[in-house]
This record gives structure tokens, C-alpha cells and sequence, in this order.
């Protein structure tokens, strides 16, 4: 199957949110996301973006200890899940975490590398790079943006109607 | 005498203690503790495990050992019921269920959190109500006023990372070993604050927020990486441990003044910092400022089965169809 990669770039936290937002409106029940991105990347912030498009009320507080945060307040059972801490695959079988990919939920699933040989089959990779402007402006001190790659696995359909709505993103 | 057996499996630790009457501890038992191969009698599985239901049944007969009862001598089985991962909570509360059905005993379930803020009653008894609790751990920073035994109003919480957590994470990205607690206020105690972190205040909030500061810890090191300035660990450590500890304190040492409490109770795994405890006693010179032993900080049972005795005072049972909950809410 011919395999689409959506890439895009955002330049603020305010644009790293809005991307998780539009992904939030149009993702369909079941699927998973994997978020692939250094530490300060903006993966909290996409998250708390997608859980937005979601209509989750609650705040998204980091799942890094927890390793798992669910949200039920949504359109759509949100599972927040952040496999940091966790050195192998056993750590994983351990805690029963396979069994989140329920069909139901959206699943989004931070630092998956240790997860890789039990995760589904149709699933949207997502990986974020930092960057650093050679020489940042006045006002952004920082110079940071943020490079974005969007890999679907399998029909992810929907993907592409958000997308639609991306433009302003896309680089 | 009232004899409680508690469980506590809400996250990593599968944890069983036995508490009397008046906070006195007669068991606390921990599976970290306990060798692996008492665990599983000899033999590691070569298939990979489902900790929690491997470990609850050596840690509650040997805490049970440990205290020198049998189910039979017990007066109730309390249990932390969330929040937490909810195959974590699952074993801990089905396990709990079934030894009070069986041994015909009264069910208790706790909160985690009522059980961190109960936990300074294990060496403090005279502890008195009402009292200020800062619950700061990797997976929570909260505070709370806890109004009555069983009584809870939580003010403010995490709004992302939790104070545990920032410390972590700054410790790993400079190279400290985990837990990051412990390793800052180390090497924090060899260095000076001369650097100034953002603090995320969240005016007239009892919230938290430490994800900027993590990211502006990341952003000071890699532009002195890319630029090749040099900076010391140390003073890295101190400058964002202060960054933390200011906020804590200063949150916790308001929320008491406002509501007129005389005591602050510090508890979860970020208690045991040095630099935390004596903030809230420098900004607080009239108030009584608690806090537990480590062992009483990280999760453990006896915390739950503290918080549970009230409960039995009060004929606070629940019935056998008890569900764990993973984003259990704390009432009052």
C-alpha cells in the first residue's frame, strides 16, 4: 500500500496544541497514536491539544509515573499512556498495557520504542524534532521550532480530512 | 484492639502492612523487599509476569506472619482502591475482596492520597485535625486541607508534571542517577542557586505546573552545550530544586494561612527533600510542619491501613462489589 508521510512544522507551544486539537476532532474510536520526541519536544502539549479536539475536561497531567492516565469525559474514551520509566517489554506485559488497544479508546502512547512488538497493526506514527534557528529574533530568544512527521500504518483515512485542515501548518 | 491488614498496589509497589488501634504498626511489608526467589518459591517464570498478582499473596502472608496473626484475629481488610493503573489497583482490590469474604471481614477502601495524608499518624499520633497536607510525589503534587478523619478537600493540583517528576527528568538530563530526587538535593547541596528558572505561579491557583521548568532546564543546558559555556551540575541542581521547593512551599505555607490551619503536613515521596521541609519551616515559624520517614513518603500499606482505622470508627464499610477506580476523585 502506497505509504502517505504528512510532514509540517509549528514555530509555538500555541501551534503544537492546535495540531493535537485538529487530530482530536477526527480521530475515530480505536485508533493509536504514537509520539516519538525528545524530552521538552512538546508532547504534553500536543497531548493536552488532542484531549481538547476530544472535549475532555479534565487537565492532562503528565502519565510519566502512572504510566497511564485514562479520561472518560470526552466524545471518545481518551487513554493517555507515557512508557518512559519502563525498561522492557515484560515491564510492559506486566502492567497489561496491550490491552488498552481496546477498539474503543484512542490511545496515545508516549516513548513507545520499549511497546514495539505488541503494538496494533493500524496505528499513526508521529515523531517530533527540535530545532534551533541559527539565529533566533529578538522576541524569541529560544528560537525553537519543531518539525513534525506524521506515518500511518495501515488505512487511516481519517488522517487526511485533518489534514485538510493543517494548512497553516504545513511547511 | 482494632487490627486492620491493608493493601496498597496502585502503581509499582504491592505492598500489605497490619495496623492497631492508636497508628501502631505491626507489620509493613513491601515486595521490593522481599528476594525474588521467596517470591515466586525458587522458580523466576521464564514468561513474563503480571507482577502485582505474583507478589500480593507472599506480601500479605508474610505481613501477616510478620505481626503474628492470623485472618481469623483480624477485624476488618482495607484496600486502596485508586487512583492509580487500573490493572495495578485490580489485584490489590479483588485480592482484598476475597480474603474479607472468606474470612467473613468488614471491607475499607482508601484513597491513595488519603492514605499519603494519613501517613504522619503512624509517628505523630497526636496529629490533630484539621490540618494543611502538601502531597507531592512522581506522580502527584496536590494540596489539601484535610478537615476531619476522612474528610478531604483537595485545593489545588498538577496541571502537567508532577513535582517528582521534574525532578527526574532535570536529574537525567544532567546525567544524575534516578530517583532524581534524592540525586539533586545532593548534588545540590555542593551548589549554588545563581541560576533563576522559571516558576510557574498560576496567580490565585493552588495549582501546579512544572512542565515549563523542565523545558527551560533542557533549553539553558543545550544552549551551554551548543555554545560550549560551561556550567556546573551542582549549581544547575540547586538553581532548579529552589525553583520547585519556592513554589511548593510558598502554595502550601498560603493555602494554610488563608484557611487559618495551624499544621502542615508534608507527604509523598517529594517530602523527604531537605531543602522542601525546611522552606515550609522558614515561611512558617508558628506552624507545626509534619512530615513521615521515608518509608512513609514512597507508597507503602501502612499509610492505607491509617487511613482506613477512622473508617472502621465510623462503620465506613463498602460492600463486595467494590470496583477500583483509575481516576478515582478524593471526596470529602
Amino acid at each position: 500500500m502506497e505509504e502517505k508521510i504528512w510532514r509540517l512544522c509549528t514555530y509555538s507551544p500555541a501551534e503544537t496544541f492546535e495540531l493535537g486539537y485538529l487530530l482530536g476532532k477526527f480521530v475515530p474510536p480505536g485508533c493509536c497514536l504514537l509520539l516519538s520526541g525528545e524530552l521538552g519536544a512538546g508532547k504534553t502539549m500536543f497531548a493536552k491539544g488532542l484531549a481538547f479536539g476530544l472535549d475532555v475536561e479534565e487537565h492532562i497531567t503528565s502519565p510519566t509515573f502512572t504510566v497511564v492516565n485514562q479520561y472518560s469525559s470526552g466524545n471518545l474514551p481518551f487513554v493517555h499512556m507515557d512508557l518512559y520509566r519502563l525498561q522492557s517489554e515484560e515491564e510492559v506485559w506486566e502492567r497489561g498495557l496491550e490491552e488498552y488497544f481496546d477498539g474503543s479508546s484512542v490511545v496515545l502512547l508516549e516513548w513507545p520504542e520499549v511497546m514495539r512488538g505488541l503494538l496494533p497493526a493500524e496505528r499513526l506514527e508521529i515523531s517530533i524534532t527540535k530545532h534551533y534557528q541559527e539565529e533566533p529574533a529578538a522576541e524569541n530568544e529560544l528560537g525553537e521550532w519543531r518539525a513534525w512527521e506524521l506515518r500511518p500504518i495501515g488505512e487511516q483515512a481519517w488522517l487526511k480530512e485533518a489534514m485538510k485542515h493543517c494548512d497553516n501548518l504545513s511547511s | 484492639m482494632v487490627k486492620i491488614l491493608a493493601i496498597e498496589s496502585s502503581c509499582d509497589e504491592t505492598a500489605a502492612a497490619v495496623v492497631a488501634d492508636g497508628y501502631q504498626l505491626l507489620a509493613n511489608v513491601i515486595a521490593t523487599q522481599i528476594p525474588t526467589h521467596q517470591l515466586y518459591g525458587g522458580v523466576v517464570p521464564e514468561i513474563a509476569s503480571r507482577e502485582h498478582l505474583n507478589a500480593v499473596v507472599p506480601v500479605v502472608e508474610r505481613a501477616l506472619d510478620e505481626a503474628g496473626l492470623s485472618l481469623a484475629q483480624l477485624d476488618a481488610v482495607a484496600v486502596t482502591q485508586g487512583p492509580g493503573l487500573i490493572g495495578s489497583l485490580l489485584v490489590g482490590v479483588s485480592y482484598a475482596k476475597a480474603l474479607a469474604l472468606a474470612a467473613g471481614l468488614p471491607l475499607i477502601a482508601v484513597h491513595h492520597l488519603a492514605g499519603h495524608m494519613s501517613a504522619p499518624f503512624l509517628e505523630h499520633p497526636d496529629l490533630q485535625f484539621p490540618y494543611l497536607a502538601l502531597v507531592v510525589s512522581g506522580s502527584h503534587s496536590g494540596v489539601a486541607v484535610a478537615e476531619a478523619p476522612g474528610r478531604y478537600r483537595l485545593l489545588g493540583q498538577s496541571r502537567d508534571d508532577a513535582a517528582g517528576e521534574a525532578f527526574d527528568k532535570i536529574a537525567r538530563s544532567l546525567g544524575l542517577p534516578y530517583p532524581g530526587g534524592p540525586a539533586i538535593q545532593q548534588a545540590a547541596a555542593a551548589g549554588q542557586p545563581i541560576y533563576e528558572f522559571p516558576c510557574a505561579w498560576l496567580e490565585g491557583s493552588f495549582d501546579f505546573s512544572f512542565s515549563g521548568l523542565k523545558s527551560a532546564v533542557l533549553n539553558f543546558l543545550n544552549k551551554r552545550r551548543m555554545k560550549g559555556e560551561p556550567f556546573r551540575v551542582e549549581d544547575v541542581a540547586a538553581s532548579a530544586q529552589e525553583a520547585i521547593v519556592k513554589v511548593l512551599a510558598a502554595k502550601a505555607v498560603r493555602a494554610a494561612d488563608e484557611l487559618g490551619l495551624d499544621t502542615i503536613v508534608l507527604a509523598g515521596g517529594v517530602a523527604a527533600n531537605q531543602a522542601l521541609r525546611s522552606r515550609v519551616e522558614q515561611l512558617a515559624p508558628a506552624k507545626r510542619v509534619v512530615y513521615p520517614s521515608p518509608v512513609f513518603c514512597t507508597d507503602n500499606a501502612a499509610m492505607i491501613g491509617a487511613a482506613a482505622l477512622p473508617k472502621f470508627a465510623r462503620g465506613e464499610f463498602t460492600g463486595l462489589d467494590l470496583n477500583a477506580q483509575a481516576n478515582l476523585p478524593l471526596y470529602f
